[in-house]
């Protein structure tokens, strides 16, 4: 029998092994420290690249229990200027996959799951599973799927997220603060060359290289290779002729500049990485201990910007927006539901109607899976079962009233 | 700079007397009524170096038009940044008036951080 002084010690307690706790030795002597509860604490990280690796390394490193690894990519050799995890892998392995084994190295005391997938067809008993979710992901669109399943599943998610010598962290703490759809990240402008420009003068310095690319595309039949130099060369040859052209005031491409301006490959460094993904992992570490009931500071609330090329941080709130559709006043409503596989997914109609939610008999609401990249209609003369619904999956309900007004309706099913 | 940007004028003089403003900055209750013109401190988080702008605007501009001005006095492309007003990410279609923005506030040039 072991007393209780023992399974709160962190030097003597009985989840460890000797070796275990010998090679964590030097942290669990941090003030307020608590490594049992790391060692029994899930974490999901959405995005195995220049982020999600720096993360899951770190996090692995400090001993949580359990690392799900999500990403739907494979390693190229330009992945390895940044991510550690890959450095002894081939082109073309899953990254989720050789992150995994390479954690397995690191720490081999932790669990670590890897998902070669994108974060949308991921079994959501994962999510549920988890005590926090962390994005190292790459676009906006992304970010929003990632999000809904925080609000809906009530997890924290650590975002982050970097351009050039500049990055960001922003926790969404269910309830304390904005969800990332409250202000919605916006994506880059980017250039493109609309169709009718393709025929006529370019009216812009960066139209001229697109018609550079173009030329090439129309010989070629495909896009320039832009480690070829031959390639960029042809490319540069006519944008700079039509540059000179067009608009002689202005200076001509250089090859690095045509190089980024045809790939558009997001600029990326390490430094920058692993400063972002640092203090993903350090709030991580606290809302880890936080949810088991210990407090190691505060978890900062505030988006934070970092810009390397002064070594400054800046800092601001993100207060809820009422109007959120997804967290806000008038936001979709949920309804969780206790379900035997056997149901027949008509009979969910009467459950909702018995809610106080009423439809047009004539057009009777249809179901959307959207635990899946692409949504699917739910067949309703089917069973849950038969289709395949999976422990907490989310349907979208469309063409449903309540108190004689139109409502977004989400149904979340826990399978009995 | 184009016509149209002309209600916009950066008003470099008043600048080191409004310092104070910025760090005990009270916002007034009633909202700005369109079509007025207000003092803005723009404030970059990106760039080689920290800078503070305060410029006038009209308060029914696109802020698209704001922005490329804003870029224009700053030395930074418009692409690379987004402008951030308490909390939320400003739209180029919309106006400051749609997010509240009132004389004095402060309007923060942020980095367009998206890559993972």
């Amino acid at each position: 029998m072991s007393k209780k002084s023992d399974t709160e010690s962190n030097f003597f307690n009985e989840a460890f092994s000797k070796e275990e706790r010998t090679r964590l030795d030097r942290q669990l002597r941090l003030p307020g420290w608590n490594q049992k509860a790391l060692k029994e604490s899930t974490v999901v990280i959405v995005g195995i690249g220049g982020l999600g690796t720096e993360v899951a390394k770190n996090l692995a490193m400090a001993g949580v229990g359990t690392l799900h690894l999500i990403d739907l990519d494979i390693i190229e050799y330009s992945n390895l200027n940044r991510q550690i995890l890959f450095s002894d892998a081939n082109e073309g392995e899953p990254k989720s996959k050789v992150a995994a084994r390479t954690l397995k190295q690191i720490n081999p005391y932790s669990r670590y799951f890897w998902h070669h997938s994108n974060l949308e067809d991921i079994d959501p008993e994962i999510y549920v599973s988890a005590d926090l979710l962390i994005s190292g992901l790459d676009s906006v669109a992304a970010r929003g799927e990632l999000n809904r399943r925080a609000v809906h599943y009530k997890k924290p998610l650590i975002d982050g997220g970097t351009v050039t010598y500049y990055g960001h962290v922003y926790t969404y703490f269910p309830g304390k603060n904005a969800c990332l759809q409250c202000d919605p990240q916006q994506e880059r402008e980017r250039e493109t060359l609309a169709a009718c420009t393709l025929v006529g003068i370019p009216r812009k310095r960066s139209h001229c290289l697109l018609k550079g690319q173009l030329f090439f595309e129309s010989k070629h039949n495909r896009p320039p290779d832009t480690s070829v130099k031959e390639e960029m060369d042809i490319v540069l040859e006519y944008a700079n002729n039509l540059t000179k052209e067009y608009f002689p005031q202005e200076s001509i491409f250089s090859i690095d500049e045509a190089v980024k301006m045809v790939d558009q490959h997001d600029p990326t460094i390490i430094t920058i990485n692993a400063v972002i993904a640092s203090l993903q992992s350090q709030e991580a570490l606290k809302i880890l201990h936080h949810l088991k009931g210990i407090e190691l500071g505060s978890i900062n609330l505030e988006y934070a910007i970092y810009n390397g090329l002064i070594g400054k941080f800046f800092y601001f709130e993100k207060p809820p927006n009422k109007k959120c559709t997804l967290c806000g006043e008038n936001a979709a409503l949920i309804e969780k539901l206790k379900l035997p596989r056997t149901t027949i997914v008509e009979n969910i109609l009467s459950i909702i109607r018995n809610k106080g939610y009423t439809y047009d008999l004539d057009f009777p609401p249809s179901f959307w899976r959207i635990d899946k990249k692409d949504p699917e209609e739910v067949r309703m003369n089917l069973t849950l079962g038969e289709q395949g619904i999976r422990n907490y999956e989310t349907f979208y309900v469309s063409g449903v009233n309540k108190e004689k007004k139109e409502v977004d309706l989400y149904i979340r099913i826990k399978l009995i | 700079m184009s016509d149209e940007f002309e209600e916009l004028s950066f008003d470099d003089e008043e600048e080191e007397f409004e310092e104070e403003e910025i760090i005990s900055k009270t916002p007034a209750k009633s909202k700005t009524p369109a079509s007025k013109k207000i003092s803005v401190f723009f404030q970059s988080t990106i760039g080689p170096s920290p800078k503070q702008e305060k410029i006038q605007v009209a308060t029914d501009a696109p802020i698209g038009d704001i922005k490329y001005t804003v870029s224009q006095i700053f030395g930074l492309p418009p692409d690379e940044f987004h402008l951030s007003h308490a909390g939320r990410t400003c739209d180029s279609d919309d106006t400051l008036d749609d997010y509240g923005v009132e004389d004095g506030d402060t309007i923060l040039l942020i980095p367009v951080s998206t890559a993972g």
